[in-house]
């Protein structure tokens, strides 16, 4: 552990965290170090959701787009690839990799690329043990 | 393989090294993924490497792909195909 100067520190936030770091049996460093780390996880967690918030946003506008259009397209062009960005239509394609290559040119955060087919929505199965992993 | 498996608990668990690349094979990242038998299909990344493989832009259907762990908690997922290499 090192030690570090820090300029500026409320002395009124510095006396109380002195104080419940005395009663809690432990040094002030001990509870900077916790209140650190807690800081650089919540930070952690704001940044992602930031970087969630723009695809999530354009996710929701092209499901939307893509259910209007399902059944149609459905009947128009079974077996193929539709490619919805920015709320509308981009086009259909017969192959996968015609459609993903359409999406490589267009702007925006997020697109949908659909096999047009009549399918269910899937359920993955989560084991015990990957959930261990996520809750910790 | 440069890992075969990692310890949790006093518990050996096991992983494989998998490279990940987008559909097109124009981005790709190194992941060491968690073997869970009770799990089937697919490869479960986190938000940040399916963001870095341009996986955003490539998505199927939102409705189309839930993840049930067990306890029954269900939560729907953001799904993309991709490629993945196992083994050198």
């Amino acid at each position: 552990m090192g030690t570090i100067a820090v300029r500026n520190v409320d002395e009124g936030l510095y006396r109380r965290v002195k104080a419940l770091a005395s009663l809690r049996g432990r040094t002030v460093g001990e509870e900077l170090n916790d209140a650190l780390a807690t800081w650089l996880t919540q930070r952690t967690r704001v940044e992602l959701l930031d970087r969630w918030d723009a695809p999530e946003k354009q996710a929701v506008a092209n499901n939307r787009a893509f259910e209007k259009m399902r059944s149609d397209l459905l009947a128009s062009h079974p077996g193929e690839y539709a490619v919805f960005a920015s709320r509308k239509l981009v086009g259909v394609f017969r192959r996968k990799e015609q459609a993903y290559r359409a999406v490589s040119g267009l702007k925006g955060a997020q697109a949908i690329v659909a096999n047009l087919k009549a399918s269910e929505p899937h359920a993955l199965e989560i084991g015990a043990s990957l959930l261990q992993e996520v809750i910790g | 393989m440069k890992r075969a498996h990692y310890e949790k608990d006093g518990v050996l668990r096991p992983v494989l090294q998998v490279i990940a690349k987008d559909p097109l094979q124009h981005s790709e990242t190194e992941l060491i993924a968690k073997v869970d038998s009770g799990s089937e299909g697919g490869l479960m990344i986190p938000f940040d490497d399916h963001l870095k493989l341009g996986l955003q832009r490539l998505e199927e259907p939102g409705s189309k792909l839930v993840a049930r762990w067990v306890l029954g908690l269900t939560m729907r997922q953001r799904a993309s195909r991709g490629v993945f290499e196992v083994g050198s």
